[in-house]
């Protein structure tokens, strides 16, 4: 029988939620790294005990860690992320020019054909990867030398590089997200990059065609299906056709389309969920009611999944990296949120139930389906 | 800890003696690039505040002899 493993990071440690391929029945272990908080853990494609663990606290900074038994134990693997060559400065909130400085791991990205390949998405924005399981990281600095650099500034989360997308088909294409940078795409394997924002309208940007500025929370892809990107951004779901060359708005009846996770169904392309938020002030559901909106039409037309959430007085928020979805027959969708739930359907989304209740604020839920 | 440092007992010499001991140390007290103090964290030694002193200045000689402590304090502070 399969079994379905969660990889849950919290404000204050790691948690590892087990079950076999009937979802009901969960296991609960943690906190691991205790304390501190676990922006990402995220298992490799190629060998499921293989998992990385992006552990930092403003005291002591930033560790990444590593498992090779499926999060049964770590070790500290390399922590030295050095920009290649001098830094600028990218712009900060009240449009002074602010030093680069490195501040945290957002998202680890395990390449799907090596096993020892993984990519970091850091703060200040940057990609970084290793070649050798963690332990030494370079920068692919053609991100974060782009011309348009200078200009990013960070998002109320920081300058982060929080989305890296690894192209099943084409192994020479990246693409990654930065708020509030926008979206950007290399097609030599980092060396290069450029924009990707063409049809994003952000409001608080005066020029309507900015190239960067946008931003961008979250991009989401079918693997079967590459270039067909989905994007929540700040304020507005979008949709691309062509690898981010355009973008549409999907957002259609949506409630609010402003939010953080977008997600894609397992085995239907089109089939995409998102969980509004009021507001980009209000970084709560709307109404007191936890609503999984899900499209089957990639967008425009959005169905409200409510069943087995409160509806009543939930002010909880979903963080970027915070949804999942798995790979079994009928697909399994997961989310946490800053409340300290995990949410679990079985069904694609037409009932839920809450696997666990009272952990620490989710920051990220990653699913690994191991057969 | 008790640590063996070569040459002169300086902050600079000690703390790479603690990260040469404790490779998983590296980057939490100090960072990893540009070697200064983590903010959130303080070095004190004989009642002494030596956070912002020289790291290159000879630590006091109940330090070097090992009969006081060397004292790396986060910040007490939560969140």
């Amino acid at each position: 029988m399969a079994k379905v493993r969660l990889l849950v990071g919290t404000h204050k440690g790691a948690f590892v939620l087990t079950s076999d391929e009937r979802r009901r029945q969960w296991k609960v272990e943690g906190p691991t790294f205790a304390g501190w908080d676990v922006y990402h853990v995220k298992g490799s494609p190629i060998d499921p005990d293989r998992l990385y663990a992006s552990q930092s606290r403003g005291w002591f900074g930033q560790v990444v860690q590593r498992s090779n038994d499926g999060g049964a134990t770590w070790e500290a693997a390399g922590n030295k992320f050095n920009y290649d060559g001098p830094t600028n400065t990218h712009k900060w909130y009240d449009n002074s020019d602010h030093p680069y400085e490195f501040l945290r791991v957002w998202h680890l990205e395990p390449s799907p054909t090596d096993l020892d390949t993984v990519y970091a998405g850091v703060e200040d924005a940057a990609l970084f990867r290793s070649t050798d399981g963690g332990a030494n990281w370079e920068e692919l600095k053609g991100l974060r030398t782009h011309p348009t650099a200078p200009t990013w500034a960070p998002g109320a989360g920081g300058l982060c590089l929080h989305t890296i997308i690894l192209d099943p088909k084409k192994p020479d294409r990246i693409i990654t997200a930065i708020s509030s940078a926008g979206a950007f795409r290399s097609d030599d394997k980092g060396k290069t990059w450029r924009p990707i924002n063409k049809g994003l309208v952000s409001n608080f940007i005066p020029d309507p065609d900015a190239e960067v500025g946008h931003c961008v929370h979250h991009v989401a892809m079918h693997p079967s299906r590459p270039d067909v990107l989905f994007m929540q951004k700040h304020w507005d779901v979008m949709r691309s056709d062509d690898a981010g060359d355009s973008w549409q708005e999907v957002s259609g009846n949506l409630p609010s389309d402003f939010g953080f996770v977008i997600d894609v169904h397992a085995h239907e392309p089109d089939t995409i969920y998102v969980v509004p938020i009021k507001s980009d002030s209000d970084h709560f559901v709307p109404d007191g009611k936890l609503r999984v909106y899900r499209s089957r039409t990639g967008g425009t037309e959005w169905e409200a999944l409510t069943k087995g959430l409160p509806q009543k007085d939930c002010y909880v928020n979903v963080l970027r990296d915070a949804m999942t979805v798995d790979s079994l027959d009928s697909c399994g969708v997961y989310f946490g949120t800053t409340g300290g739930q995990v949410y679990a359907s079985t069904d694609a989304g037409d009932s839920w139930n809450a696997i666990v209740n009272n952990l620490p604020a989710v920051l990220s839920v990653e699913v690994q389906t191991l057969r | 800890m008790q640590l063996e440092v070569e040459g002169e007992v300086t902050q600079r010499t000690l703390l790479d003696a603690v990260e040469a001991t404790y490779p998983m140390l590296r980057g939490t007290i100090r960072d990893q690039v540009t070697k200064r103090r983590r903010p959130m964290l303080r070095f004190f030694a004989c009642e002494e505040d030596l956070s912002d002193e020289s790291l290159d200045a000879p630590l006091p000689e109940r330090v070097a002899a090992g009969t006081e402590p060397y004292l790396i304090v986060g910040a007490i502070a939560g969140g």
